[in-house]
């Protein structure tokens, strides 16, 4: 059969640009179009079997971010991913996309090879996605199937004796289960979960087992039933109990726990006028509370040997007076609510109930919740999957390993590769041997993985890797799954491999909402960002402080502050973090130190309720940065020589453009120029007017303070960036520099008078403005020398 | 006249796009589309008619398929264009 084509939605106004798309993507698709926003919706109403969406931003009728917004609420973008198409390369948009739930985007100018691979890896993604949740449904269906099977044919057993009617056991699944569903919508008080219901449910069927020690003759008695008979009759509760003690099986098994409960105390009665020991309301666990209910239910509604079978009417008329007993009048209200349901679903022969629904329900609820329970190999397998899965859902693409210790088989799937190769399995040496992984990096990925732990089980390394044939610097990143038994042991590794400078990002991980988070969470992020980043931690900027976060998640105030890191002992200059801090944003920074360059994301974070600037710092040798968005971004050229002046060891200019972004909110800005720098570079040579430039920037860094900025902005033009500093003590500092100018000599050339101009503004925004009117007075300066203005 | 004499003319970059759309036959079928765009038409009666909103979207569409054409010198003239249009409310 071939199989049918996807189904993608090409949303923009202009039909250039879809066709050209459409071009783009060639045959492997089927294609459907929308102009505009509102048109987009009909279609994705019309076709609930659309794979991808491509999404422009700006639309006649409703814009791209309203369709984004309407699939969020109708909950389209669970199922179908969206990749936005940005004209410009505007982060604040692309931003806000992400947002509202938007998994990539692709930007003008469409690039055909950059277009494919982002459709064909969000396409597989979702597609794995989707193929693991149907694998799981799959399999809790079949488990729970034959539970109800096993308890189903143990309680039937007991029934046959008792000569009840059949689908006795069956009424009482279906009843407790309705019963649970809407005491669970209607209260927390219970705290029921999906898999609660489904264990109540199905140990409902053993509520009578203590039945097989009552004799015949009393049993299945037609009639009513003397005290003393009536007095043995009420002895399987507790009988049922003890068999279920007696079991030869763990007592921790949540099925028994719930089975003892049920079988014990499905007698009792809410006002404390129940066998066998008189509980009195909340005192009788819930779960006998609902099972006894539907067994009421269903005694009234069924035919005994002892009575005809009551309409549901009259059964819930004699519930609710009292006639059987008090009940919890939660349950009753319950009851109530459920009536229709009730009397539809047990009209219905047991193999028409629907068991997927109640699986599919059962699986999403365990793919949402953190925690699985391993009961079993089965769920154990999935779980494996699973973390599999979350390992490889920040990285579609790139060269992803899955490495099984026992087989020693790896399987090996090659997104770079056109047509994708997959499944190709290996050993590990083979593996290695393949893409030419040096002896030497073999062994620190060995004893990267040897660090792991359970609990942090990720590693990373980079490492020279041979990809077709080319020979490229990539990171191998790795997490190690480990077995679940008493003595933990490493089963297997997963792993990616991205060259270094490709497109790969952390923004995923990076735009994630930060706004109060716990702990615990707040450890798992900083895991997931220890994968793209040479450091990752947390600082109180205002008083230095770093914090640790301990296994349980709470926070540990480690000894050293923040600027020690950088071999400094006193504050940086223009610290990021504060900045992140009174932004409530992100920062990006560049921390040059003797040792190389570093560059540093700060941005504002919530952990329990206390605020901290997360830091993300990356030792730029290897030529990758990011953007404050997370995404690497390459410098053709780097080293810490970059951004120094040779001549006068002042940043350079290009050191101030990369960091313009995280300049804003400055104090002070002055520009200086050197005056008749021309005239001493023509009349003495130019080594001497360097040996003045040299002697000025000495001057000038002597004023200034080390949290202070100085720029070699022009060749004879400085920069100076005053972060926090008080008008009068600025004006102070020019006057200053201007001094310690005048009075510089330059050896051997006692005529030469140095002196400079300077302009400065204090508090302007932006910072282009700021400049521009310092380089005016300036101008102003040199123009009346001596006069400094403001 | 070639396809790249064609860019060479009107100031866009022949190398990149067709490095960027994998072929020369693909760029010169929707070079040859362009003009027949209706996005033009509804700029200038957009504009006639003072309706600065369809105006912004026209003149944006315009743009998008000239970016992607890298009909550059067009591009950077609808850019600045939109940048002094009236605002609207």
């Amino acid at each position: 059969m071939i199989p049918e084509k996807q189904k993608i939605l090409i949303v923009d106004d202009s039909e250039m640009n879809r066709a050209i798309l459409t071009g783009i993507l060639d045959d492997g698709y089927d294609f459907l179009e929308a102009e505009n926003g509102l048109q987009a919706l009909d279609v994705l109403r019309a076709h609930r079997d659309i794979s991808l969406v491509l999404l422009d931003i700006v639309m006649p009728e409703l814009d791209g971010f309203g369709v984004l917004s309407v699939m969020g609420e109708q909950h389209w973008i669970d199922q179908t991913p969206v990749i936005m198409i940005s004209a410009e390369s505007d982060s604040m948009l692309v931003e806000r996309a992400y947002q509202l739930g938007a998994t990539d985007y692709i930007s003008r100018p469409f690039d055909k090879s950059v277009v494919r691979r982002r459709v064909m890896n969000t396409l597989m993604l979702y597609g794995k996605q989707k193929h693991l949740m149907r694998m799981i449904t799959e399999q809790v269906y079949r488990r729970e199937k034959s539970n109800r099977l096993m308890t189903g044919i143990l309680s039937h057993i007991v029934e046959f004796r008792n000569a009840e009617s059949g689908p006795h056991v069956q009424h009482i699944q279906t009843v407790s289960e309705l019963l649970l569903r809407q005491l669970a919508r209607k209260t927390d008080r219970y705290a029921l979960t999906e898999d609660d219901i489904a264990l109540i449910s199905t140990a409902s069927a053993l509520h009578d087992i203590g039945k097989i020690s009552i004799p015949d003759s009393i049993l299945n008695k037609p009639g009513k039933l003397t005290a003393e008979e009536f007095e043995v009759v009420k002895t399987h509760a507790a009988v049922g109990a003890s068999i279920l003690q007696n079991l030869p099986m763990t007592q921790d098994e949540p099925l028994i726990q719930v089975a003892y409960q049920i079988c014990r105390w499905h007698h009792e009665r809410y006002d404390g006028h129940g066998y066998p020991d008189g509980l009195v309301g909340d005192q009788i666990p819930i779960t006998a509370q609902v099972v006894s209910l539907a067994d009421v239910y269903d005694a009234l509604t069924g035919e005994r040997c002892y009575k005809k079978a009551y309409p549901h009417e009259t059964a819930v008329r004699m519930i609710q007076n009292g006639e059987c007993g008090v009940f919890n009048p939660l349950l009753i209200e319950c009851l109530l609510d459920i009536q229709d349901q009730l009397q539809r679903e047990i009209g219905t022969p047991p193999e028409a109930r629907n068991f997927s629904l109640a699986a599919q329900r059962i699986s999403d609820h365990m793919v949402r919740e953190d925690d699985l329970p391993f009961e079993n190999n089965l769920q154990y397998r999935l779980a494996y999957e699973r973390e599999k899965q979350t390992f490889f859902a920040p990285f579609a693409g790139g060269l992803q390993f899955d490495y099984n210790i026992r087989q020693d088989r790896a399987s090996v799937s090659d997104y770079t590769a056109d047509p994708v190769c997959e499944n190709r399995t290996f050993t590990a040496e083979e593996l290695l041997r393949l893409y030419a992984v040096s002896p030497e990096d073999s062994r620190r990925l060995r004893d990267a993985a040897k660090q792991t732990t359970p609990e942090s089980p990720d590693a990373s390394i980079s490492a020279t890797v041979t990809v077709r044939g080319e020979k490229t610097l990539c990171r191998i990143a790795i997490r190690t799954l480990w077995s679940r038994e008493s003595i933990r042991r490493i089963i297997g590794v997963v792993g990616y491999v991205v060259p270094i400078g490709t497109d790969h990002s952390a923004a995923p991980a990076l735009s994630l909402r930060m706004n109060n988070i716990t702990g615990l969470r707040a450890r798992t992020i900083l895991q997931e960002l220890q994968l793209y980043f040479d450091k990752v931690r947390l600082v109180t900027p205002e008083d230095h402080g770093v914090y640790k976060l301990n296994e349980d998640g709470s926070l540990k105030r480690r000894e050293r502050p923040c600027y020690a890191i950088w071999g400094a002992e006193q504050v940086c200059r223009n610290c990021a973090g504060c900045k992140a801090l009174s932004d409530k944003n992100r920062v990006v920074k560049l921390e040059l130190t003797k040792t190389g360059i570093y560059q540093v994301i700060a941005k504002s974070v919530v952990v329990e309720g206390r605020p901290f600037v997360l830091e993300l710092i990356s030792r730029s040798d290897v030529g990758i940065w990011f953007d404050s968005h997370g995404k690497k971004i390459l410098l053709e050229k780097y080293g810490r020589d970059f951004y120094t002046d040779a001549l006068t060891g002042a940043y350079c200019r290009q050191y101030f453009e990369d960091q313009r972004a995280s300049l804003q909110g400055e104090d002070g800005v002055a520009m200086i120029d050197v005056d008749h720098f021309k005239e001493i570079n023509d009349a003495y040579g130019h080594p001497v007017g360097d040996v003045a430039l040299k002697k000025i920037v000495g001057a000038i860094l002597s004023c200034i303070r080390s949290t202070d900025m100085l720029i070699r902005y022009g060749g004879d033009e400085f920069l100076v960036i005053f972060p926090q500093i008080q008008k009068d003590a600025f004006t102070l500092k020019m006057r200053y520099i201007q001094d310690v100018v005048s009075r510089l000599a330059v050896d051997g050339y006692p005529d030469i008078r140095l002196s400079v101009s300077i302009g400065g503004v204090h508090r302007v925004e932006p910072l282009t403005e700021a400049i521009r009117q310092a380089d005016q007075l300036m101008y102003r300066d040199k123009a009346n020398k001596g006069v400094l203005r403001l | 006249m070639t396809l790249q004499e064609f860019y060479a003319q009107i100031g866009g970059s022949y190398a990149d796009t067709v490095r960027r759309l994998c072929s020369e036959s693909f760029v010169l079928r929707f070079v040859k589309k362009y003009p027949a765009n209706p996005s033009f038409d509804e700029l200038c009666e957009a504009v006639d008619r003072s309706d600065w909103e369809s105006a912004f979207r026209a003149a944006h569409t315009l743009k998008g398929v000239a970016q992607n054409l890298g009909f550059d010198r067009l591009y950077a003239v609808r850019w600045i264009w939109m940048r002094y249009m009236p605002q609207w409310d």
